[in-house]
């Protein structure tokens, strides 16, 4: 009787859409039922291999040409701002890459760089493109949308709610940006290749025999750990030692 | 508080707007693929989608959910245009009323789960989940693409569908159970052995919700303690 009350429950659990009372009774159930917990796991692998066709189809490019000329189309004025807008655009990427040359000169990023440019993607708060309560579904959704492995870095484990993720930039890299809440706070853990970053002369904290770069920017904080080729930063308004703990608490 | 809307004021903001449609071209497309089955025609879904998207754009309120409101355009216009109605109907019906065969769906359920590497069901998901999803019923398969393949809530699904929250659950739990039939009809075609013993029938009227409301779970449970 407990089993098919419980039963009714798997598409919801696997799905996030239960209130925390009942996830944790469903659970329960499933953890000393063999045929429920059967049942869970073929549904679930079943949304995964699905959200994976979704992630290997691609509009083709035609279609994307045509979509990208429609609002051209629709009205001179744009036509006009497009022709004055490509030059200034090509102009400010030429002193851009002047000033990336200066920069450059020991070769890397500053981590203070990184720094204001995660403070300032979290502080604008864009529209998420996926959204919650399911991290690993958001995860898998990145797959073939930035150009390195994107994990569920399990940060609900320390009490942080999935909101949701959009794809993003730090520097000159592609980002994936997600987003939780904890104690009411707005979080931004953004991941993305570590490759270019220098933390020469950054502040460093160990936690747990891990080394976590912080800094702050505009009221936000910011912890950075790194992970073979990628770097994890957390950005809030939370104080520095909570960041360190969700970033310390981490699955990567 | 109202949300700011985009106006028409904002050149600028227009052109980011336009943009941040493109982003979710390929999702829209991915979508539009399962639902209308053939690239022609998933084609002139999503340009469909986006002339909407941008006619209607000074109605979308910054900080909602962009991808969302986008599919909530596709969604219609795939309702009001792109299906086949009356021959849906008789199908969708139809399909309700068979039966699911749950003891054997379990057992396939069990033996997945004790060897999910091994079983052919793994191969079956990789070579056939992609035609059983485009066989699905229409109304089904709308909310599967919708939860599954674009991870959305059922409250947006909702909203984008324009029905009850219990209607979305319902044809959820039924257009995954009908995959899941389809499945073990590729079981048995290839060979595994996967008797039908016990067949049992699951015909629910359309609408409601097979996995009963969460008010119905709590009132089951009050009762038992």
């Amino acid at each position: 009787m407990i089993c098919e009350a419980n039963r009714k429950y798997v598409d919801a659990f696997v799905d996030g859409e239960l209130e925390a009372g009942l996830m944790l009774e469903v659970e329960a159930h499933l953890e000393g039922c063999g045929s429920c917990a059967a049942l869970e796991k073929l549904r679930r692998d079943t949304r995964r291999e699905i959200a994976d066709i979704g992630a290997r189809t691609r509009a083709p490019e035609h279609l994307r040409q045509r979509i990208r000329s429609l609002p051209s189309r629709r009205r001179r004025l744009r036509l006009f701002a497009a022709a004055t807008a490509v030059p200034l655009a090509a102009a400010a990427a030429l002193l851009l890459v002047f000033a990336w040359g200066a920069g450059r000169g020991n070769g890397d990023e500053r981590l203070a760089e990184v720094v204001d440019d995660v403070v300032q993607r979290h502080a604008r708060e864009l529209p998420l493109e996926v959204r919650g309560p399911d991290p690993a579904l958001a995860a898998s959704w990145f797959r073939g949308k930035v150009d390195f492995p994107v994990r569920d870095p399990g940060l609900r484990l320390t009490g942080a709610s999935f909101e949701g993720a959009r794809v993003s930039n730090v520097r000159s890299s592609q980002a994936a940006q997600m987003v939780y809440t904890v104690d009411g706070h707005r979080v931004s853990l953004m991941i993305f290749p570590a490759g270019r970053v220098s933390v020469d002369g950054a502040r460093v904290v160990s936690s747990g025999g891990q080394d976590v770069f912080v800094g702050r920017r505009n009221g936000f904080n910011v912890a950075v750990v790194f992970d073979g080729d990628l770097a994890y930063a957390v950005s809030s308004d939370l104080p520095v030692p909570r960041l360190i703990s969700l970033i310390g608490g981490m699955s990567i | 508080m109202a949300r700011p809307k985009m106006g028409k004021q904002n050149r600028k903001a227009r052109e980011e707007f336009e943009l941040a449609c493109v982003e979710h071209l390929d999702d829209l497309y991915a979508a539009a693929m399962r639902l209308s089955r053939n690239p022609a025609s998933a084609e002139e879904l999503v340009q469909d989608t986006f002339v909407r998207a941008l006619r209607f754009g000074d109605s979308f309120e910054w900080g909602t959910n962009l991808k969302a409101w986008l599919f909530r355009i596709l969604t219609n216009t795939f309702i009001n245009e792109y299906r086949h109605k009356v021959h849906e109907r008789r199908y969708l019906e139809r399909a309700a009323a068979e039966p699911l065969y749950d003891e054997v769906l379990d057992r396939e359920a069990r033996a997945y789960a004790s060897n999910p590497e091994a079983h052919a069901f793994t191969a079956f998901f990789r070579k056939e989940l992609e035609r059983a999803l485009d066989d699905l019923p229409e109304d089904f398969r709308l909310v599967v693409v919708l939860a599954d393949l674009q991870g959305f809530a059922y409250k947006e699904i909702a909203q984008m569908v324009g029905c009850p929250i219990g209607t979305v659950m319902s044809r959820l739990h039924r257009g995954r159970r009908l995959l899941q039939r389809e499945l073990v009809d590729w079981a048995v075609a290839a060979g595994i052995d996967v008797k039908r013993a016990g067949a049992e029938t699951e015909a629910e009227p359309e609408g409601v919700a097979t996995t009963a409301d969460l008010e119905e779970f709590r009132r089951n449970r009050a009762g038992r303690t």
